[in-house]
């Protein structure tokens, strides 16, 4: 669905990819993580049409994304970190945008508002920046484009937006549907992704599903020294000290995002070297 | 549908533009009758008075059209300039010829026909204000205006031609420049045409003999005592009238081509 093959981009002589490949299929959430300024929301911009790549390629639905053809638009859906509304208000915008996204549904649209709990007659300029994302997620959602961008989504969300954003992304996910999020609030993205791409530097320094990650890595609280020496990563807490360590019991456990984000910048071949 | 050119997503298009932009139009109409009106008191009324001339109304219109219509085209891609606007705009599911041609439709028509029923409006009280209550007091006259169909018909070719030149230009400076568009886009005419007249003065003093005239689509070669005799080169009248046609019109169309493929190339 998504294919980056040797993408190379810079601001100037400012290199941000140098070479970067990433193939993204449909059916999946997934989270791209990285610093600030590792290139994230360059990717994005890359993959909606809004920057060219100075070599390799896009491929998006088999379309090259730099053309900005209406029907590569109108499957592909951005929801940017900063963005922009026209002041009118919400029946008006849909009026106005829905009848370019052929798979727009008014129906879910409203359920979505609701769930977020969006007025729907204030003129959208004099909504606050929350509100303002929370119509936007909505829009983007009603579209059911196949390939959906979003950058930090959940920023400028407060706590309980941030939970129903969870609640409405987990029942987005279909067979035909690639959504790709990025962000640097990996805790808002827990039990919503199921791979997990880190760029760094323009490039990819890790990638895998989080099945496969539960599978290879194991999260857990521990005050056993030896272990602590053994983790390929740990931070002490009040609570003891939390550690990564390789699986090799098969155990269960549950998902730290932001301990394995920290790992993999930290110790990345103690991290890689789990899953040779 | 047709990837490049829908004629159903360009009306779809056209109703975006007025819904969302509505507002800003009904103010920048309203903004333009207060122009009119203060130039036909200060030009028309103040300035022209006692004797009161039609063809000084037509000199406003003229002056306001392309003064106007290039300010007005000044913004037309002013939302490329800001990241958020750039990106809600280049990312909408249109191709950017219908992008274009709305915007066009809004900016050139829409302006040419909106300042042109505003300017009859405020004429027609103008005039009749002033027929009404000046003309005949301590001697103030109204002279009406001399029409030759001719000369009219080629002066209205003529001004047209350049509003839409003009404002294609300005249109497309505010592609290339985004902020402060309308002063850079002058600045940089200015500088273009000052290039361009140097480097045909400097062309015409190295290529063309001292005894040559050139005037773009005839030339005379003098000759004989005190050079009164000369020789006659002209291209054919069927391309002369050809090429004074592509002078005239060429201008809007070459410019929105240009426009056309920058918003192609634009990245945000």
């Amino acid at each position: 669905m998504i294919q980056i093959q040797s993408l190379h981009f810079g601001y100037g002589r400012k290199k941000v990819f140098n070479g970067l490949s990433l193939s993204l299929q449909p059916g999946h959430i997934y989270g791209l993580l990285g610093k600030n300024g590792t290139g994230k929301s360059t990717l994005l911009r890359i993959m909606s049409g809004l920057l060219f790549p100075t070599n390799g390629k896009t491929e998006i639905l088999g379309f090259n994304p730099a053309r900005r053809n209406p029907d590569f638009l109108r499957q592909v859906f951005m929801v940017p970190e900063e963005f922009y509304f026209p002041n009118v208000r919400i029946p008006a915008f849909v009026k106005s945008n829905a009848p370019f996204y052929p798979k727009f549904s008014p129906k879910q649209f409203e359920a979505y508002l609701k769930e977020f709990h969006i007025p729907q007659d204030n003129l959208l300029q004099e909504m606050s920046y929350g509100q303002k994302k929370k119509v936007l997620i909505s829009f983007a959602l009603a579209c059911n484009t196949p390939v959906l961008l979003m950058d930090e989504p959940t920023n400028g969300l407060d706590i309980m937006s941030k939970s129903q954003f969870r609640k409405v992304m987990a029942g987005v996910v279909s067979a035909d549907k690639c959504v790709l999020i990025s962000t640097h609030q990996v805790k808002d993205l827990e039990n919503l992704i199921d791979r997990i791409t880190i760029i760094d530097e323009g490039e990819i320094l890790f990638d895998q599903k989080v099945d496969d990650i539960m599978n290879r890595l194991q999260f857990k609280i521990s005050f056993d020294s030896e272990e602590v020496k053994q983790a390929i990563y740990f931070e002490s807490s009040l609570k003891g000290n939390a550690v990564i360590l390789a699986n090799s019991d098969g155990e269960e456990g549950r998902l730290d995002l932001e301990m394995l984000y920290k790992a993999i910048v930290n110790n990345k071949e103690g991290v890689q070297s789990a899953f040779k | 549908m047709n990837s490049k050119f829908n004629f159903n997503r360009l009306m779809l298009l056209v109703s975006k533009q007025a819904r969302e932009m509505g507002k800003f139009y009904v103010l920048a109409a309203l903004a333009m009758l207060g122009m009119i009106i203060l130039s036909f008191i200060f030009f028309f009324i103040l300035l022209d008075g006692p004797h009161y001339r039609e063809q000084t109304i037509y000199n406003i219109y003229a002056t306001g059209l392309l003064v106007g219509g290039a300010l007005f085209g000044s913004i037309a891609f002013t939302q490329l300039a800001e990241k958020e606007k750039g990106m809600y705009w280049l990312s909408f599911p249109a191709s950017h010829a219908e992008k274009m041609a709305t915007t066009i439709l809004y900016t050139s028509i829409g302006f040419l026909l909106v300042y042109t029923a505003s300017f009859m409006l405020i004429k027609w009280i103008a005039v009749g204000f002033v027929k009404t209550y000046l003309v005949g007091n301590s001697g103030r006259t109204y002279q009406e205006a001399i029409w030759h169909p001719q000369q009219t018909s080629l002066v209205f070719q003529v001004m047209f031609a350049a509003y839409f030149g003009i404002q294609a230009l300005f249109v497309l400076g505010s592609v290339y420049f985004g902020k402060y568009s309308f002063i850079k886009t002058i600045i940089a005419s200015v500088v273009f045409a000052g290039v361009f007249i140097y480097v045909m003065y400097k062309s015409y003093s190295v290529f063309l003999p001292e005894e040559y005239s050139w005037s773009v689509i005839e030339m005379k070669r003098f000759f004989g005592p005190d050079n009164i005799k000369y020789e006659y080169y002209s291209v054919s009248k069927g391309l002369r009238e050809s090429l004074i046609f592509l002078v005239k019109w060429a201008w809007a169309p070459i410019f929105w081509f240009i426009t056309w493929t920058r918003l192609k190339e634009k990245q945000i």
